[in-house]
C-alpha cells in the first residue's frame, strides 16, 4: 500500500516539475529598467526565483511560502499559477483550485499568462474537479457548528469548501442539508452544538467520492442536584421517590416537580426546568411545622384535664389504629411498592 | 343476670377492646446489590428497573454510585399485603456508558447491534405521564441482571444480588411481547455468554444487614519484579474503545467493550534497528524482508526514510519501520512473545493516570510538538503542526514526555505500531465471539487489514488519542509504521 502511495507521489512530482519550469517570472514584465522598480517588486522577484528553485527540488511547501510572500508584495497571475501548482503537489486540491481561479481572474483583467500555461491551468482545474470529494451532510440540529481539520468552511456558490480558511472558530452553516467539498484523503470533522454531544468523524475520502453522512447529535441530559438543610429528608421527583437528600440525578431535559419531605417540617416543593447538559442545584430549606395557638402548652393544660376523662372513654370505645412497622429502605432510603 | 355476673361477663370484652393487637409488617425485601467491578472506572452508576408480575414497568431509577463507599447499594421492594412478585432488572455501568433507548434490543452474546422491533419498546407511565428513560446502559459495558422476588405476607428480609464482571455484555432477555420480564426471562448469573432462567431470590428472613459478603478481587497485580526492557501491566477489568470519537467507517473506536485481561508485559520501547540486528544474529529468519535503506534517512515519506540498513549505519537506536505485519509478528514470537492484542496495547497506553483511563499515554495534557514526535508532515490538506521540526523518523525516547506511568515509551508518537488483531468493528461478530477474557481477533478483515495503533512522526495529533485505531494491509511496509512486543507474565 505504501509502495503505491510512494509511487504516486513520485509520479506527481515528475509531472509537476516542468510546470514550475514553465512558470513565468512576473518581474520580466517590468522590463530592464530594474533601477526604477520599487523595493517590493525587487524583493518579489527574488522570492519568486527562490520559490522556483525550491519547486524544482520538489520542496513544495517551502516553494509555496516564497510564492505567497512574493504575491503579497507584487500580486501577479503567474505567481498565483505557481502557488496553485505547489498546492496541488501538496495534495491541497481546494486551495490549488482557488489559486488557479485567482490566476485566471488576474489574467482576465490584465492578460499575462502564455497560452501554454493557460492550457495547463485549465487541465489542472479539470483534474481537481474530478478528484474533489463531496460530502453531503444532513445535520441535526441545523444550528450546530462544524470544522474540518480544525478549520471553518468557506462558502463557494451553493457548496461549502474545506481546507481554505485558516484554523479558527467553527462554521455555523444554518442549514439542515448541505454539501462540503474537500480534498481526497483523511479528514477530521468536528460537529458541536451547545446542549448536545460532540461528534468527531474521521473520514477518509476517496478520489471523486460522493459520500453522505447523517449527523444527528445526541441531546445531553441534565443533572438535577437536590440537597436539604436537614438530614434524612426524602426527595421525590414527579412523585417518584429517588432517595434521601443529597441526591444527584441525570434526567432528560424537561420540567420536573421536586418535593423534599421530612417529618416535623414543612415540605419543600419546587418546579424546575432542566436544560440539556445543564446542572440545576436545589437546596431545600425545611422550615419546622408551625404550631397553632390551639397547640400551645397552656391551651392543652387548660383543656387537657377536661378532655382526659373523655379521652380515656374514647380510647376504650374507639380502638386506635395500631402502627405498622416502618419499611427499611436500605442505604438509599428508597422503597418501591409493587401491587 | 345479676349485676355481679354482668360485670364479670363484660371484663374480658373490655380487656379485649383495650389491648392493642400489633399490625403485621408489610411484606418487604431489602435488596443489597454488590459488584466485583472497580467502582470509579466501571461501575459508577446503577440502573434499577422494577416490573410487577404482569410485566408492567413500575419504576426506574438511575443512581450515581461513584465512590467505593457507595457500595453495596441497598433499597427495599414492598407490597401492601402480598403475596406478590417483583421483577428487578439491575444494571451496573460506567458513567456515560449509555445509548438511546429505542426498545429492547435482545442480541446475541457479544452485543452485535440489533435494531429493536417497535413493539419491544416498553413504556414507563407515572401519573399518566410517559417518563420512559431516554437512555439505557450500553450492554457492552454493562453487567445486566434480572432478579425475581416473591413478597409473602408477613415476611421481611434481605436479598443479596451480585453483579459480576463475568456477565458483562450478556444481556438479560425475555419474550418480546411488549411487556417486561416474566417466568420465561433469562439472565446471566456468573458466566460470560450463558443465561439461565431468572432465579427466584432467596429472602433471608428478618435479616436487615446492608453489607454484603465481599466478592473475589478481579485485579491481578504484577509480581513486583521490574524489568529494564519491558513493563508489567496488571490484569483486571477494563474498557476497550472510546465514545469520545464517534463511530465512523474510518475510526471505529465505539462501542466501548468491557473486558478482562490477564497480567502481561509489554516492551518499554518500540523494537529498534539494533534489536532487530541482534535477533538476526541470534538466528531469527525473516518471513518477509524489512525494506533496507543503504543511504541516510531522508526527510520524506517514502523508502528513503526507512531506518533498517544491512550494515550498521549508526542508527541502531531508531525504531524499526518499513516492516510487514507478518515479519513483526514473527520477530515477536522469536523473542518469546507476540504482537500485543488491541486490548493489551490500549490498556498499556491508557495508564497515564493513577485512576481511570487517560486520553493519551502520558495523561490528559494536550499534545505538544515537544512532548511527542508527531505531525511533522502535512497530511490531507492539514499542515503538519510540528513540521518545523526534523521531518524524519526519530530515535526511540526522542521525546521524553511520551511515557506512561508504567514506563512504556513512545506509545503516542514516533512510529505507529502493528497489533495482533485484524481491523474489525468492535460490535461485529468476530469481537462478539472473542469473548470477555483476553479477547483477540487475529483474522484480518475482508480487505486484509490488520489494526495499527498510535500516531507517528508524520501523523496528525488526532492519532495520539490512545483509543484511535486504523487498518493497514498486513503486507504494508511503511516508514511511519513499526511495532513492539508483548509477553505473558511472568515474562521471559
Amino acid at each position: 500500500m505504501i509502495a503505491r502511495a510512494i509511487a504516486g507521489l513520485a509520479l506527481t512530482t515528475a509531472l509537476l516539475t516542468p510546470s514550475i519550469a514553465l512558470g513565468q517570472d512576473p518581474s520580466h514584465e517590468k522590463g530592464s529598467d530594474e533601477a526604477a522598480e520599487d523595493d517590493d517588486v525587487a524583493r518579489a522577484r527574488g522570492l519568486f526565483r527562490e520559490g522556483a528553485a525550491l519547486a524544482e527540488q520538489a520542496l513544495w511547501a517551502q516553494a509555496l511560502e516564497r510564492y505567497e510572500r512574493a504575491d503579497a508584495l507584487a500580486p501577479h497571475a503567474s505567481i498565483a499559477f505557481n502557488m496553485g501548482v505547489c498546492e496541488r503537489a501538496l495534495g491541497h486540491g481546494t486551495r490549488a483550485r482557488r489559486a488557479f481561479e485567482l490566476a485566471l481572474k488576474r489574467d482576465a483583467e490584465e492578460p499575462s499568462l502564455p497560452e501554454s500555461m493557460r492550457t495547463s491551468l485549465e487541465g489542472y482545474q479539470r483534474e481537481i474537479d474530478e478528484l474533489m470529494a463531496t460530502l453531503t451532510v444532513t445535520l441535526v440540529p441545523a444550528t450546530a457548528t462544524i470544522t474540518v481539520d480544525g478549520r471553518p468552511l468557506t462558502r463557494r456558490g451553493k457548496h461549502w469548501v474545506a481546507g481554505l480558511a485558516a484554523p479558527g472558530p467553527a462554521t455555523s452553516v444554518q442549514r439542515k442539508r448541505f454539501v462540503i467539498e474537500a480534498d481526497p484523503g483523511l479528514h477530521v470533522i468536528v460537529v458541536s452544538s451547545p446542549g448536545f454531544e460532540n461528534v468527531v468523524l474521521r473520514e477518509t475520502l476517496a478520489n471523486g467520492a460522493r459520500e453522505r453522512r447523517d449527523l444527528t447529535l445526541a441531546r445531553l441530559p441534565g443533572e438535577l442536584q437536590i440537597s436539604a438543610d436537614r438530614e434524612g429528608a426524602a426527595v421525590s421527583v414527579d412523585g417518584l421517590d429517588v432517595g434521601l437528600a443529597p441526591v444527584a440525578l441525570r434526567r432528560p431535559a424537561g420540567a420536573y416537580h421536586v418535593e423534599v419531605r421530612k417529618s416535623g417540617f414543612e415540605p419543600y416543593l419546587a418546579d424546575v426546568r432542566l436544560e440539556p447538559a445543564a446542572e440545576v442545584a436545589l437546596e431545600a430549606v425545611l422550615a419546622p411545622e408551625e404550631i397553632g395557638l390551639h397547640e400551645r402548652w397552656w391551651f392543652w393544660t387548660s383543656v387537657g384535664a377536661a378532655l382526659a376523662g373523655a379521652a380515656v372513654v374514647t380510647y376504650f370505645v374507639v380502638r386506635p389504629e395500631p402502627t405498622q412497622p416502618p419499611l427499611d429502605g436500605g442505604g438509599l432510603g428508597w422503597t418501591v411498592r409493587v401491587p | 343476670m345479676d349485676r355481679a355476673r354482668a360485670v364479670k361477663s363484660a371484663l374480658p370484652l373490655l380487656l379485649l377492646v383495650g389491648c392493642q393487637a400489633p399490625i403485621p409488617p408489610r411484606p418487604e425485601a431489602l435488596v443489597v446489590v454488590s459488584t466485583d467491578l472497580p467502582v470509579l472506572d466501571l461501575s459508577a452508576r446503577l440502573r434499577v428497573d422494577v416490573f410487577d408480575d404482569e410485566g408492567v414497568w413500575r419504576t426506574s431509577n438511575d443512581l450515581a454510585r461513584p465512590d467505593p463507599g457507595d457500595w453495596p447499594v441497598s433499597f427495599s421492594v414492598f407490597t401492601d399485603e402480598g403475596p406478590s412478585r417483583a421483577w428487578l432488572r439491575l444494571r451496573v455501568y460506567p458513567e456515560g456508558g449509555t445509548r438511546r433507548y429505542e426498545g429492547e434490543r435482545f442480541s446475541d452474546v457479544g452485543g452485535a447491534f440489533i435494531e429493536p422491533a417497535p413493539q419491544t419498546r416498553l413504556q414507563l407511565i407515572e401519573n399518566d405521564r410517559d417518563v420512559t428513560p431516554e437512555l439505557e446502559p450500553h450492554p457492552l459495558v454493562t453487567v445486566d441482571r434480572l432478579v425475581a422476588i416473591t413478597l409473602e405476607p408477613e415476611r421481611r428480609g434481605r436479598v443479596l444480588v451480585a453483579l459480576r464482571a463475568d456477565c458483562a455484555g450478556t444481556m438479560a432477555q425475555w419474550p418480546d411481547d411488549g411487556r417486561g420480564p416474566n417466568t420465561q426471562s433469562e439472565t446471566c448469573i456468573d458466566t460470560w455468554g450463558q443465561r439461565s432462567p431468572t432465579p427466584l431470590a432467596e429472602v433471608e428472613d428478618e435479616v436487615f444487614d446492608r453489607d454484603a459478603p465481599s466478592l473475589p478481587e478481579l485485579a491481578a497485580p504484577c509480581s513486583g519484579d521490574t524489568k529494564e526492557t519491558h513493563a508489567c501491566i496488571p490484569g483486571g477489568a477494563t474498557v476497550l474503545g472510546s465514545r469520545e470519537l464517534a463511530l465512523t467507517p474510518g475510526l471505529p473506536t465505539t462501542p466501548e467493550r468491557l473486558l478482562q485481561l490477564s497480567t502481561y508485559s509489554i516492551d518499554r520501547d518500540e523494537v529498534t534497528v539494533g534489536r532487530y540486528r541482534a535477533a538476526l544474529a541470534k538466528g531469527h529468519v525473516p518471513v518477509t524482508p524489512v525494506i533496507a535503506n543503504a543511504g541516510p534517512i531522508e526527510s520524506a515519506v517514502d523508502a528513503t526514510s526507512c531506518t533498517w540498513s544491512t550494515d550498521d549505519l549508526g542508527r541502531e537506536d531508531h525504531p524499526l519501520n518499513c516492516v510487514s505485519w507478518d515479519e513483526a509478528r514473527a520477530f515477536c514470537q522469536f523473542e518469546g512473545g507476540d504482537l500485543p492484542t488491541e486490548a493489551q496495547w490500549e490498556r498499556a497506553a491508557r495508564r497515564g493516570v493513577d485512576v481511570g483511563r487517560s486520553r493519551y499515554p502520558w495523561g490528559q495534557d494536550t499534545p505538544t510538538c515537544e512532548r511527542t514526535v508527531h505531525a511533522r508532515w502535512p497530511l490531507a490538506g492539514a499542515p503538519g503542526v510540528c513540521q518545523h521540526l526534523d521531518r524524519r523518523p526519530q530515535p526511540i525516547r526522542a521525546a521524553a514526555g511520551d511515557v506512561t506511568l508504567d514506563g512504556v515509551h513512545d506509545l503516542g508518537g514516533s512510529v505507529q505500531e502493528w497489533v495482533l488483531d485484524g481491523y474489525l468493528f468492535y460490535d461485529g461478530e468476530a469481537w462478539g465471539a472473542a469473548g470477555l477474557h483476553d479477547p483477540s481477533v487475529e483474522a484480518a478483515n475482508l480487505l486484509g487489514s490488520q489494526t495499527v495503533r498510535g500516531a507517528s512522526w508524520p501523523a496528525p495529533p488526532t492519532f495520539l488519542n490512545s483509543a484511535v485505531r486504523t487498518g493497514i494491509e498486513a503486507s504494508g511496509r511503511a516508514p511511519f509504521l513499526g511495532f513492539r512486543c508483548a509477553y505473558p507474565e511472568p515474562s521471559p
